[in-house]
């Protein structure tokens, strides 16, 4: 549709076009900044629940810092220290009305200062922007390229050959894909694929060999290796995310093979699709071109709320193949009762994912024209 | 995690549907249910687990299915065994192809007697968390859509904080809290897994599981409701009814609710599959059901640990057994959802 | 029209970028990090560009030295395996992560292996036994009494950081551990000590202590000072537990040494290479050791963290492990019937035993006790969980230690109806499922089992199965639990975990003390609710006796006492399952379950 569009706008001075232009854009940076307002309501009611949850689960924190034979004098050093003895929310006795637990986790949080963790003793924030968040970051992305790339190959052509046993065997497929406990799958792989057939590692995210003589610089071991100019590095990363990936993968494909399958049905019953072909383009261009292309929009939409339920589905992943991601690190951080890991990590996650399904939510309002920016 | 459809059966409710008479609307779903071979295979799924439910323990004893022969422990499915490994098993009673059809566990457990024990269990979870999800979520959704303003309000900023957290997540975080024997959710998993016919399938842990994975699904449920109430409300009868000075209280029950059933009952199915697989989740992170409890999720943690080592059989069929109690909830799920709203396509 | 195609680009490029946020993410971490990995990396940063430095000098020298020398073993490995070759570093399946890489911060088993291969004590075990040898001390003395402890030290070993060992660096070690108001103890911070009190009785300070001083007699003389005599002293010295840190890495580290960022600085064959949490340790050949004999044969190891037992046998069998420890009883026959793989023997020097809480009712009804004893079929768990591999126990004491069990002991043979009568006795015919706190709250039985797998009990759920099921048996009904394994632990050392709970003992050095003391002494008292001064009294005294058969006749009495009483059940002493690929060669375990991998090589 796009390159075919006669221009009728022609006529019109460039400088009209221009302020024309600029006025959409206006209207959808306004739009944008709108929406991201509105998510910090949101985010601080997070940042309450999250403190509250984590003043609800049993457990002194400074006992379980300091230890069981620790004095009563150096916990309550450590508590005045982490301001566990400061009020709660306000402080009316005090000097500083807002020298309170919340405010303090509030300003600390912003300013990206998470403290230590209470196991490793190391800076919360090393070990989240640095080990975990990466880690994860690189399973669920290659995760979501194969949900794309397979399930949306396989819609289009379910879609296209409508009927057929393919149709059939691959929606079969993906109502099972949708159905199946990913923890389940990722353990019938490991047997299948590590124990009997020794294709893959069961575990880590590269070998020992080369986890050892690799300094990692984003904490994205792919991505690492390739700026290293270790491509033994990347590829030995890339055979042990094949495994969770194709875990974690495995719902969203489902879903998005058949979110692409029924958007592009639609779309093929249309009139230009029947132009298109009348006017004598092959099969595979008047597909990709015309059908795809238009297809796109509610697949796209559906490929984003996949990337948000990939950080939970995740948790589980990492859990099987003992990936070393934040899902491991919050569960770990839970059983263990480190609070500041806990406390982080949850706000962490909860801040990406409120800022990806906005994201989404805003290119869906821009992409279907039956939304209006209000 | 089949939260994606909660956007359609969102859809599905702000859609105009609800405005056709409810008879010919019903006529209609049953012949659209009818003629979709996903909604029956779906319900045929499920009309057959809940058979094994309420069958199996009427046929099997928990006592059967936790007897130990540590003598034949991590036996693969007796027809795969030969004659003789059969005769070196049999000791009371003579092994027969299909003595042990799952195998048996680390301490010489019968799997497909626990595999079919765990049946009622995991639906039993499935419907009181859906139910517990409904009746908060649903009333949380009226509330708000009803009388909008400020309620609306902070009702629905507390959904969204909800909906913020990867459900799973919010799930292990609220069950860490109710291992607090203080908070309010351990007392009411105490409660739940003391009623009476929920005493013999629930154990506290699990009674806990259940609530968080029934908090972590209110939210959809309340949106869900909230929109029907809103494309309802303004609708002619409901204000002329106001206008007549029918009490508020009395439209809220009698008119609106009713109207805003059917996605909630699609959405309910849904939510069976997603609160099942949760729940097996948490049991798999080992914060769900204990030993010797045969749940699903808690027997595929046992089986993790044989899996590395060659046991399939062990993990095979708990896992199976999952896949297709969630595979036929979410078909009938999808059937329900065409038959009811034939405009939003699966 | 216009607007349309213009928005559709602005729609486009907005899509990819939302497509490309996870690489912008990550590539807007790498342009923010710098700072932070200079700032957080400044304490690992140090140790890594000094290594470099000083690495190939060293190789220089020590390679030639080494060659012309001695090494007689290896002549015809040195040439071809240059220090550094990648792909001969060893792998060891450890069996979980080290909560510290401080020797004397730490008690647990996965961080004492790999505290020992750096940090040396002043005393160690002849390989495979429990007999002291010498290691940073030559020799070592007693006063008549045996109160006061004179050592020599070595005068030729330098910790790997350069820093020089001498007396100095021992009391300044000791006195860290002992004296909480030491300068450089950190304990503000966090650091705990916890061995102290068991071993030493306490801080000093503290009541129970033994402890009254150490001091440096010259440059090479340490003596130690105690309150009461303490005849195998040196016995406690050898433990893994003791291993000498630099005072210079202690100072510049502060509270964090030992912490993933810093790991640890001794003198060992060993030398910390970087810690990746939640995977490995990497320690890399300390090129320059002092005991040229005992230099490490590869260079390097990794510590690899495989919480789950299995899993550490598929990593063996795959072969991304060399070798590893505590595998499940089934491996055995697995490793066995392998031709790359082998088992490693070892005798079992453990105890798994079930502690019953005595602060809570029916447990302080010794009847009851003595009814669960009866109840369990150890045969039957030998059998299940262990393969039948090890021995049911009836007395705490493992093997090595048996001349101090009491010879005419009547064992509590499985006998359920013996249990049954005895219940009866006590006032529950039909068996009980609940159990009632000192303050009066009426609680589901609870029965804690391990959430990981230790030599005694490889597969603790499995058992905690068995014991249910045996149990049940007997109409006791018991609900299964259990919790992260360092909040386990901090539980019971709190005493908060009411019931029953599964827990056993690596013994840690040849002494009747380190099995029964630890298990009965005053600990027990919060831990379990089990107080008998008498017998405290008795083991005392038996630990401090000088002639060896006044000593194994005061063990036996008290060895009575515990068996009548029956505050913990023992279940079974049973061999760790150590297993090795069949090209590794030098591997000798230590039964304590701490030995050095110096000696370990892989042949071709």
């Amino acid at each position: 549709m796009v390159g075919e569009t006669p221009r009728s706008t022609r006529s019109q001075s460039y400088l009209g076009r221009l302020y024309g232009a600029l006025l959409v854009l206006g209207r959808v940076l306004a739009y944008i900044l709108r929406r991201f307002i509105a998510i910090i309501p949101v985010l601080l009611g997070i940042s309450l629940l999250v403190f509250l949850l984590l003043r609800t689960i049993p457990g002194d924190f400074a006992i379980v810092a300091l230890g069981e034979r620790s004095t009563p004098e150096q916990r309550a050093a450590l508590r005045h220290q982490y301001k566990l003895d400061r009020p709660w929310f306000i402080d009316l006795e005090g000097g500083n009305i807002f020298d309170t637990q919340y405010v303090n986790f509030i300003a600390n949080f912003v300013q990206g200062d998470f403290g230590e963790s209470l196991k490793t003793k190391r800076a919360i924030s090393t070990e989240l922007l640095k080990e975990r968040f990466p880690a994860t970051l690189e399973l669920s992305f290659f995760a979501l390229l194969i949900a794309v790339g397979v399930g949306v190959t396989t819609g289009v052509l379910a879609a296209t050959r409508r009927g057929s046993w393919l149709d059939a065997g691959s929606m079969l497929l993906a109502l099972i894909g949708v159905s199946i406990p990913i923890f389940w799958l990722g353990l019938m792989m490991q047997y299948l694929f590590g124990v009997k057939l020794h294709w893959f590692d069961l575990s880590q995210r590269l070998s020992n060999e080369m986890l050892r003589s690799f300094e990692p610089i984003t904490g994205v071991y792919t991505l690492d290796g390739i700026l290293r100019g270790r491509l033994d590095v990347t590829w030995d990363a890339i055979k042990h995310l094949v495994m969770p990936s194709i875990a974690l993968a495995t719902v969203p494909m489902a879903v998005i093979a058949r979110m692409t399958r029924s958007a592009m049905l639609e779309v093929l019953s249309q009139d230009f699709i029947r132009t298109a072909r009348s006017k004598g383009l092959t099969e595979s261009t008047t597909i990709v071109r015309h059908g795809l292309r238009n297809a796109l929009i509610p697949v796209i939409t559906v490929i984003g709320l996949q990337m948000g339920l990939l950080l939970g589905g995740a948790v589980l992943t990492e859990s099987v193949f003992s990936w070393p991601g934040i899902g491991t690190w919050l569960l770990e951080g839970i059983k263990s009762r480190d609070y500041p890991v806990v406390q982080t990590g949850v706000m962490f996650v909860a801040l990406v994912f409120v800022v990806i399904n906005t994201l989404v939510d805003i290119s869906y309002a821009l992409f279907d024209p039956r939304i209006q920016h209000r | 995690m089949t939260t994606t459809a909660q956007p359609k059966a969102d859809k599905a409710a702000a859609s105009e549907e609800f405005t056709r008479k409810p008879r010919s609307l019903w006529t209609d779903a049953r012949r659209r249910f009818w003629a979709s071979t996903v909604a029956r295979i779906g319900l045929a799924i499920t009309l057959f687990l809940v058979a094994v439910a309420v069958i199996s323990p009427i046929l099997i004893s928990e006592k059967s299915a936790n007897e130990r022969d540590t003598r034949n422990k991590l036996l693969p499915p007796s027809w795969l065994m030969s004659a003789e490994q059969r005769a070196e098993a049999s000791r009371e009673v003579e092994w027969g192809p299909l003595t042990r059809p799952f195998g048996t566990d680390q301490i010489g457990r019968d799997l497909f007697r626990r595999v079919l024990l765990g049946a009622p269990i995991s639906l039993t979870v499935g419907v009181v968390a859906v139910l517990l999800a409904v009746v908060f979520g649903s009333l949380m959704g009226l509330f708000a859509g009803f009388f909008g303003g400020v309620i609306d309000a902070v009702l629905m900023w507390l959904t969204n904080i909800m909906l913020a957290f990867p459900s799973i997540l919010l799930a292990i975080a609220l069950t860490a809290i109710s291992n607090n024997p203080e908070s309010f959710s351990y007392k009411l998993g105490d409660f739940i897994s003391s009623l009476p016919v929920l005493r013999t399938l629930f154990d506290a842990p699990l009674a806990n599981a259940m609530i968080a994975v029934a908090v972590v699904e209110i939210p959809i449920f309340a949106r869900i409701a909230r929109a029907a109430v809103l494309s309802v409300r303004n609708q002619e009868y409901i204000t002329a009814a106001n206008a007549l000075g029918v009490p508020q209280r009395r439209l809220l029950f009698r008119h609106v609710l009713p109207n805003s059933l059917t996605p909630i009952l699609v959405q309910m199915t849904l939510s069976m599959a997603s609160a099942i697989t949760s729940v097996a989740a948490l049991g798999f992170l080992g914060l769900g059901a204990k030993p010797p409890k045969p749940e699903w999720g808690s027997m595929l943690s046992d089986a993790r640990n044989y899996v590395v080592t060659g046991q399939w059989w062990y993990a095979l069929f708990p896992g199976i057994a999952i896949m297709l109690t969630v595979l036929g909830f979410n078909l009938l799920g999808d059937g329900l959802r065409d038959a009811l709203d034939p405009k939003v396509k699966a | 029209m216009a607007s349309l195609i213009q928005r559709r680009r602005i729609i486009a490029l907005l899509m990819t970028l939302i497509l490309l946020l996870p690489l912008v993410a990550a590539c807007g971490e790498a342009a923010t990090t710098p700072t932070a990995e200079s700032a957080a990396g400044g304490a690992t940063a140090t140790p890594a560009s000094e290594s470099p430095t000083e690495a190939p000098a060293a190789t220089a020298t020590t390679d030639n030295a080494a060659q012309a020398t001695e090494e007689p073993a290896a002549p015809t490995e040195a040439p071809a395996e240059p220090a550094g070759d990648d792909s001969k570093f060893l792998v060891f399946g450890g069996s979980g992560e080290p909560d510290s890489l401080d020797s004397m911060d730490t008690t647990t088993g996965v961080a004492l292996i790999v505290t020992r291969q750096m940090e040396e004590g002043l005393l160690d075990f002849k390989p495979g036994t429990l007999e002291v040898v010498p290691k940073l001390a030559t020799k070592w003395e007693a006063n008549d009494d045996a109160t006061e402890w004179t050592f020599t030290l070595r005068d030729d070993v330098t910790f790997t950081d350069g820093t020089p060992f001498n007396a100095d660096a021992v009391v300044f070690n000791f006195k860290r551990l002992l004296e909480p108001d030491f300068e450089y103890g950190y304990r503000a911070e966090g650091k705990t000590y916890a061995i102290a009190p068991d071993i030493f009785g306490g801080y000093a300070g503290e009541d129970n202590t033994y402890y009254k001083n150490v001091e440096a007699l010259d440059e090479n003389t340490v003596k130690f000072t105690l309150t009461r005599p303490v005849p195998l002293f040196p016995n406690y010295l050898a433990a893994a537990y003791f291993g000498m840190s630099s005072p210079e890495a202690v100072k510049k580290a502060g509270a964090k040494y030992g912490t993933p960022e810093v790991g640890g600085v001794g003198t060992g064959p060993f030398i910390f290479e970087r810690w990746d949490p939640g995977q490995s340790v990497t320690l890399v050949r300390n090129e320059d050791y002092w005991d040229k004999a005992n230099a490490a044969k590869m260079p390097g190891v990794v510590v690899r963290f495989i919480g789950e037992a299995p899993q550490r046998l598929a990593e063996l069998e795959a072969g991304t492990i060399d070798f590893t420890i505590n595998l499940t009883a089934d491996s055995r026959q697995k490793v066995e019937s392998s031709s790359n793989l082998k088992i490693v023997d070892l005798v079992p020097f453990d105890i798994a035993y079930l502690s019953l809480d005595m602060n809570v009712k029916p447990f302080d009804d010794v009847k009851v006790r003595q009814a669960i004893s009866y109840a369990i079929d150890k045969n039957e768990i030998l059998d299940a969980a262990y393969n039948g591999v090890g021995t049911v126990a009836d007395d705490f004491l493992p093997d090595g230690l048996s001349k101090f069990r009491p010879d005419d002991l009547e064992p509590y043979a499985y006998d359920p109806e013996k249990a049954k009568e005895l219940l009866a006795e006590a006032g529950y015919p039909d068996g009980f499922s609940t159990m009632v706190l000192t303050d009066g709250t009426e609680l589901p039985l609870e029965l804690w089992y391990m959430p990981v797998s230790r030599p005694y009990y490889p597969d603790a759920k499995t058992v905690a199965e068995l014991f249910a099921a045996q149990l049940g048996d007997v109409g006791i009904k018991v609900e299964l639990k259990t919790e992260d394994w360092g909040v386990y632990l901090d539980n019971w050392d709190a005493g908060a975990k009411h019931g029953m709970v599964m827990l056993g003992w690596t013994g840690d050095y040849a002494d009747p003390n380190n099995f029964l003391f630890t298990h009965f002494g005053p600990g027990n008292e919060k831990e379990a609710g089990y107080s008998n001064p008498e017998l405290w009294e008795l083991l005392t005294k038996a630990g401090a006796a000088t002639s060896e058969a006044e000593s194994i006749r005061m063990f036996q009495e008290a060895g009575k006492m515990i068996n009548n009483d029956l505050p913990r059940v023992p279940i079974v002493h049973a061999p760790p399952v150590l297993a090795a690929k069949q090209t590794l060669e030098g591997w000798i375990p230590n039964p304590t379950g701490g030995e050095s991998f110096a000696p370990i090589s892989i042949q071709k």
